[in-house]
């Protein structure tokens, strides 16, 4: 699916595959390094099955960000499907990992697309980011 | 701005006729209806249903000007969509900063060492 794309990163890791899948889905590992900077993530729940549910609460010095959200497709080292929501927010995002091994690496796309139920079929060519990346110019101008 | 609006803006921006008269009023200005009309060979209703959208999500305003009818162009909500937007971004280019370096610090790889 490619439709309704919200925001797609690629990034490569020196790690193989299953090293930074681990990383992605042990909730001590996790706790390590979820989070922007300047956050810390406490991990309430992670029950990695799918339908399974977590939680977690990200902390700074602004406030406190509770997350949730459901485990979907697990298919370690390769990929890893959740939904996501936060507490504050009515909607409910997805967030798809993808890992291939790069070399002696791995290489992360990360999919976090929104708005599931986008009206518009013309949207379908078109992601969000090239939408914004236009929109972004024109205020610029 | 609440969610729900969020969603609104995101979906009044999905199609490339409403973008491309928000385009067209940031560049120009205010236009009636009929001028945004030669964006696109479409007809008068269908634009005016394309107004609609981007009224809705407060993008855009109406109002009656003689005969015609003025169209202008209202950038906070988009602002606000973009903010979010950068928000998200923000927060998976940082977390995945701290995976990389999680991921260097736990075992350094075999061979070359992470020399980027």
């Amino acid at each position: 699916m490619t439709d309704d794309k919200t925001l797609v990163i690629d990034r490569v890791f020196t790690a193989p595959p299953d090293r930074v899948f681990a990383a992605w889905t042990d909730t001590a590992q996790l706790a390590e390094w979820y989070g922007p900077e300047g956050m810390k993530a406490e991990i309430f729940a992670n029950d990695l099955t799918v339908g399974g549910q977590y939680s977690l609460v990200m902390k700074s010095a602004e406030g406190e960000y509770h997350l949730s959200g459901e485990y979907e497709e697990i298919e370690p080292p390769r990929k890893l499907v959740f939904t996501w929501k936060w507490k504050t927010s009515d909607e409910t995002t997805r967030v798809t990992i993808e890992l291939r091994p790069q070399g002696d690496g791995t290489h992360l796309r990360l999919t976090h697309t929104g708005f599931p139920e986008a009206e518009q079929a013309s949207s379908h060519n078109q992601g969000w980011s090239s939408s914004l990346n236009d929109l972004e110019r024109y205020l610029a101008a | 701005m609440t969610p729900t609006h969020l969603d609104s803006v995101f979906s009044a921006l999905s199609s490339p006729v409403r973008r491309s008269i928000v385009t067209r009023l940031a560049q120009g200005g205010p236009a009636v209806v009929g001028d945004l009309r030669e964006l696109h060979d479409i007809s008068l209703p269908a634009i005016s249903k394309h107004l609609r959208v981007l009224e809705g999500a407060g993008l855009v305003t109406r109002s009656a000007e003689g005969r015609f009818r003025r169209c202008t162009l209202h950038e906070e909500p988009m602002t606000e969509a973009m903010e979010w937007m950068r928000e998200q971004a923000k927060f998976w280019e940082e977390s995945l900063d701290r995976l990389e370096r999680y991921l260097s610090q736990e075992a350094p790889p075999k061979g070359d060492p992470a020399d980027d």
